[in-house]
């Protein structure tokens, strides 16, 4: 053999011992991954069967069966130390998420990702300020908070419009009310982490006014 | 903290519910400042 192809073999064979120490890191990060891909199989409603209808019920059951089959893995041995405490972290994220996560498909064109929110999002602040000619839509989301949503959503045609007279004409008083209250409680919030990114000054000076009246009348155990 | 705050004010005099409030608010803000990712509603 040549002395250089030799150093050739030599090279490759040098290239082929790194991969080989990579092999099993990757093998792993693969498996990782194909979890990642398995929940997304699950909750993408494009990668369903052709006519196979998704609901909130369905979805749900699927990750939930998902996450009991993951579960059992976790202690049965089979995993690596660090594919467990990975496996973990992603089952508790899921836990805490699920109740967000199987809340799009009963309802047609709800935005399903963070991605289709922001866009759709951009699309009501579009809509707004061709309509108002203001730049700035911060105060009319602080004035009517999720309604510019719901109202853009009744408005934009008139099976809509028919839909929501034929919705408020047998209208259920006390379940009005909860909404109404649910509503307001988080338009409150929103105004809250408005002022506190904005007017943070004001806002805290004038929670210590109201804690220091409040402290003067009583006092938490 | 807020989930202890909302589960306290179930049960709460109406006085303590209303300090539960402003510390509920404090809350909120401290939660505004540690979540800055992603695209907010309003900037």
């Amino acid at each position: 053999m040549s002395w250089l192809c030799a150093q050739k073999l030599a090279r490759l064979q040098a290239i082929v011992a790194e991969r080989t120490a990579w092999a099993e890191p990757l093998a792993q990060v693969k498996r990782l991954h194909g979890w990642l891909l398995e929940v997304e199989h699950l909750l993408d409603r494009s990668l369903a069967a052709q006519g196979e209808m998704l609901s909130n019920v369905t979805v749900g059951s699927r990750l939930d069966r998902w996450r009991e089959h993951m579960s059992r893995q976790l202690t049965d041995g089979s995993l690596s130390q660090l594919e467990q405490e990975c496996l973990r972290e992603f089952l508790q994220v899921l836990a805490n998420l699920r109740s967000h996560l199987v809340q799009c498909y009963d309802r047609q064109d709800f935005p399903r990702t963070n991605n289709d929110m922001e866009r759709s999002m951009r699309g009501l602040k579009t809509q707004y300020r061709r309509v108002r000619g203001r730049k700035n839509w911060n105060a009319y989301l602080l004035r009517y908070g999720r309604c510019v949503a719901y109202a853009a959503w009744w408005e934009q045609d008139a099976a809509h419009r028919k839909l929501l007279e034929h919705s408020a004409a047998r209208l259920d008083r006390a379940h009005w009310r909860q909404l109404r209250q649910e509503t307001t409680r988080a338009q409150s919030e929103q105004l809250t982490r408005f002022r506190f990114r904005h007017k943070r000054q004001a806002l805290l000076a004038s929670l210590e006014e109201r804690w220091a009246i409040l402290a003067q009348s009583a006092s938490l155990p | 903290m807020r989930k202890q705050i909302k589960k306290y004010l179930v049960t709460a005099s109406p006085q303590e519910a209303e300090q539960l409030a402003v510390l509920d608010d404090y809350a909120n803000g401290i939660l505004t400042a540690l979540t800055t990712d992603g695209l907010q509603p309003f900037k």
